[in-house]
């Protein structure tokens, strides 16, 4: 069996995954924590209070204001949360794009079930693409005649990636909406067609890892499945280096 | 009452030759959207208040519509950032 | 409208149980097809449980009968499987849980709760069940045209749904639905605003006609943004508009011929501002149902009356502003994510609220353990599983993984089949008498009660498990991925209690049935109930429900008044 997946959470393998981790025990910790406070005052009551044979329940049309106290814990607790937590993780996941020159920077393109991905190539531009020209052997439909789509490197369903390096991932789809997801990153993002999303996330583990697709995209979904691969950035190179026509 | 309805119908038709006349004025994006929602605002108003007789009607009737109508600018500006522009 | 009119003349068979005009006939009428589709919706699953368990393998029993679009040789195949999601969901929700919480009880026991003798509009009460019927009837009609069922899940994502086969029946079964959702909460609306008996405030309703009330609020404000949606879609697929199609797609390597310039994103934000409040339709019946049942077997008058009834009123106005946290990892604004993260945690306060009374009405109270007051209290726990592990859901960095996989799954069945379904069910066990004059089995009943919650944990419990461990939903064979690899041996185990679920209705249906006929007669009050449904014979009279419309002179839930020799003290006894 794979190393990376237990029963719990997947091996975490991006730089940001340890600060989503923190969050989801955080809030499972304070869920148990109430359901736990819930249930034994629940059964303490069950108890106590059940029908015995002269009992009468107690008439009252009080509400006490400490009634109100879980509710204002509660409110307190989650604004405390998103405030503090929440929206700085989310800014980050979202907004901190690393700068172009220090990443590497790559297009995925998903359709009806395969994810493309487009390297720019040692030239750093991404070739212009044509789509009456796509056929089995472009998926992308590059145009041959356009300078900087040849050293263009076109990777279907494996998705290499140095490590220690952020990548910067324009994610866009031909056909419906699909969604790339690593668990072992953390990432999710639905792809959507008709716009170019922009992603980031930093492996900080050398292996190799799963891309799934979490959104219902056709009767193929459940096989719509890739690699990722990351390598030491020497290997990354070779693997550039081989994949680079001449 | 049968006059109220027809100067309202009246109204109507030239608003609708307005919208029809703007056009050959081609103006631009912004502005072509500005009067179309205009010209749109008006009918809708004249159209509710009187034929679906909302101006003859009672206070919940009218707090059930500013509600319904709260919603959807709800969700109209809520959606705009994603759809528009 | 007043039908006393009505009462004198004989009625043909037809016009007393077909078309009737009758609040409680209809009301019958919604909770037996309701209760069909509930168990059609259910029976789907455990065709789709069998291939998550095995997947690939024959189905046994059933397989071979199955229509082509579902299983090829007994063996399901994908499109079957997708059709097969999307009905499940669809039937369930809008055939199945919606209509029983709205349609049967809210018809039946709201006029009767007010003291009215019937809706405000008896026929456009009598069309919403009919238009419903039609509805159904098409969307079960769909499984047997060429290219089957629609097969984009319930919530019809485009661009998929539009280039995916049999989406138009289900659009147009859609469109059924929801005229007929919304006449009804135009009656209900009515009803409860004009024909309230004499004396019944504000303040003396009883939880379960606000939670109607609010209810139909929700179904009049959301349902007609799908309305338009839908049949955008429906432009979409039949006249080729581009409402929803992005320029330049490309399926299966060639252009498709729509001209584009349309939002994938909008049709999600259209539909999940109907959805979103949808939820809370399925939920706030079965509190109210909660809090009737909570309040007759605590012997007490219920903690937080103006809390609950408030806080349903707030769930009401902040569920329109909560729907985009279904599109957290859509590609919609980050700006946006902030104000809707914030609103959904928000709303989880109120839920807090109404559970924290609930769960002090137990505090000093008598409590007698009858059979609805089992399904009552099994309502709080599970229904807090549920809405606790809704937080991470709607709090983003923990959605960001969680999202679209079991975990999601998991939340959702547990606030409606543990929380409203159980509800709803308590809330046939305490109605009975009412409705049918006789009660229901007690022990066959507990029969059902216990191995219900037991195997419904077994379903839902593993899919919290399954979630953290990344298993995405909607996949036909999971088994393709490494990563749903460990966790696979909890589908069987899933899929079992499925089926032992199913056997654990049979009591359910039998008791039910048999109950009609032949159950132990009891009183007009049997519970010693407060409300006004309890001052009614038992049936009611048709048509007329009370021989004199009784007049209120206190609140709903007054139980063990000091002072007063019994412990109850009906609202309509000075």
């Amino acid at each position: 069996m794979n190393q990376n997946y237990g029963w719990g959470l997947p091996v975490q393998a991006s730089s940001y995954a340890g600060k989503l981790d923190g969050s989801l025990f955080l809030l499972h910790g304070v869920m148990l924590l109430i359901f736990v406070l819930w249930a034994f005052y629940m059964i303490f009551c069950l108890i106590r209070y059940r029908q015995k044979n002269s009992s009468r329940a107690l008439y009252s049309h009080r509400t006490p204001l400490s009634s109100y106290i879980p509710d204002a814990l509660m409110l307190i607790f989650e604004i405390w949360l998103i405030f503090f937590v929440g929206i700085p993780i989310w800014a980050h996941i979202r907004e901190d794009l690393p700068k172009e020159e220090t990443s590497v920077a790559l297009h995925i393109v998903a359709e009806q079930f395969a994810w493309t991905m487009h390297y720019p190539g040692l030239d750093g531009k991404f070739g212009k693409q044509n789509p009456s020209l796509i056929n089995a052997d472009n998926p992308l439909g590059l145009d041959e005649n356009d300078p900087d789509s040849l050293d263009d490197i076109v990777s279907v369903n494996e998705l290499h990636l140095p490590l220690g390096k952020p990548a910067r991932i324009l994610l866009s789809s031909k056909d419906v909406i699909h969604s790339f997801f690593v668990p072992e990153f953390r990432i999710k993002q639905d792809v959507v067609p008709g716009m170019n999303i922009p992603i980031w996330f930093e492996p900080t583990k050398i292996g190799q890892f799963e891309i799934g697709c979490a959104q219902l995209c056709g009767t193929g979904h459940y096989r719509m499945r890739g690699d990722v691969i990351v390598q030491s950035p020497e290997e990354f190179e070779n693997w550039t280096k081989s994949k680079t026509k001449s | 009452m049968k006059k109220t309805y027809l100067i309202v119908f009246g109204t109507l038709a030239v608003l609708t030759l307005l919208t029809v006349g703007v056009s050959y004025l081609h103006l631009n994006r912004a502005g072509a959207i500005t009067v179309a929602l205009l010209v749109a605002g008006i009918k809708v108003s004249l159209i509710a208040a009187f034929f679906m007789h909302l101006k003859f009607e009672k206070k919940v009737i009218h707090g059930i519509f500013y509600t319904a109508l709260f919603f959807v600018l709800i969700l109209l500006f809520l959606i705009l950032p994603d759809i528009g522009f | 409208m007043q039908t006393e009119h009505l009462e004198s003349h004989q009625e043909t068979f037809i016009r007393k149980w077909v078309f009737s005009l009758d609040h409680k006939t209809i009301g019958l009428q919604y909770m037996f097809t309701s209760l069909i589709f509930l168990l059609f919706g259910f029976s789907l699953v455990l065709l789709m449980r069998w291939q998550l368990a095995y997947p690939g393998s024959a189905l046994p029993l059933i397989g071979s009968y199955l229509p082509d679009s579902i299983a090829a040789g007994g063996v399901m195949h994908p499109a079957g499987y997708n059709a097969l999601g999307a009905m499940h969901g669809t039937i369930m929700i809008f055939l199945g849980v919606v209509p029983l919480g709205v349609g049967a009880f809210g018809n039946y026991f709201l006029p009767l709760q007010i003291g009215a003798r019937d809706m405000a509009f008896p026929r456009i009460n009598m069309m919403s069940y009919w238009i419903y019927f039609i509805g159904g009837v098409l969307m079960l009609a769909s499984f047997f045209v060429p290219g089957g069922a629609a097969q984009s899940g319930w919530t019809s994502y485009v661009p998929l749904s539009i280039l995916s086969p049999g989406q138009t029946i289900w659009l147009f079964a859609m469109t059924f639905l929801i005229t007929s959702s919304l006449l009804g909460s135009i009656n209900f609306i009515v009803t409860t605003l004009n024909l309230r008996a004499p004396g019944l405030t504000w303040s003396r309703l009883p939880l379960f006609v606000w939670a109607q009330f609010v209810t139909a609020l929700l179904l009049l404000f959301a349902f007609p943004v799908l309305q338009a949606g839908a049949i955008l879609q429906l432009l979409d697929r039949v006249a080729k508009t581009s409402f929803f199609i992005p320029s330049g797609l490309i399926v299966g390597g060639a252009p498709v011929e729509y001209a584009g310039g349309g939002s994938a994103l909008l049709w999600q934000h259209l539909f999940w501002f109907l959805a979103h409040p949808e939820v809370y339709v399925l939920l706030l019946p079965a509190m109210g149902i909660v809090a009737e049942i909570l309040a007759n077997g605590t012997r007490k008058p219920i903690f937080g009356y103006k809390e609950i009834a408030g806080s349903f009123c707030f769930i009401g106005v902040l569920s329109f502003m909560v729907w985009a946290h279904h599109m957290f990892v859509s590609g919609m604004k980050t700006s946006l994510s902030y104000l809707f993260m914030t609103t959904t945690m928000i709303i989880s306060v109120p839920s807090v609220a109404i559970i924290t009374c609930f769960l002090l009405s137990l505090k000093g109270a008598s409590i007698q353990f009858k059979l609805p007051m089992l399904f009552a209290l099994t309502f709080l726990p599970m229904f807090g599983i549920g809405g606790l592990t809704g937080l991470p859901l709607g709090f983003t960095p923990t959605d960001v993984y969680l999202h679209d996989t079991y975990y999601v799954i998991g939340h959702f069945h547990y606030v409606v089949v543990t929380g409203s379904l159980i509800a709803l069910m308590g809330g046939i066990y305490y109605w009975f008498p009412k409705m049918f004059g006789r009660k229901m089995n007690e022990f066959w009943g507990k029969i059902h009660f216990w191995t219900t919650i037991v195997f419904m944990n077994g379903i839902f419990f593993p899919m919290f498990i399954q979630g953290l461990a990344g298993v995405q939903r909607r996949l036909y064979d999971p088994t393709v991925q490494a990563h749903n690899l460990v966790v696979q041996p909890t589908n069987v185990l899933m899929t079992y209690s499925a089926i032992l679920l199913m056997i654990a209705q049979i009591p359910f249906i039998v008791n039910f049935f048999v109950s009609i006929f032949k159950g132990e007669k009891t009183e007009d009050n049997p519970w010693q109930a407060t409300t006004l449904e309890w001052a009614c014979p038992s049936p009611p009279l048709p048509h007329k429900n009370f021989e004199k419309i009784p007049t209120v002179y206190k609140g709903p839930y007054e139980y063990n008044v000091p002072g007063e020799s019994s412990d109850f003290s009906p609202q309509h006894l000075p």
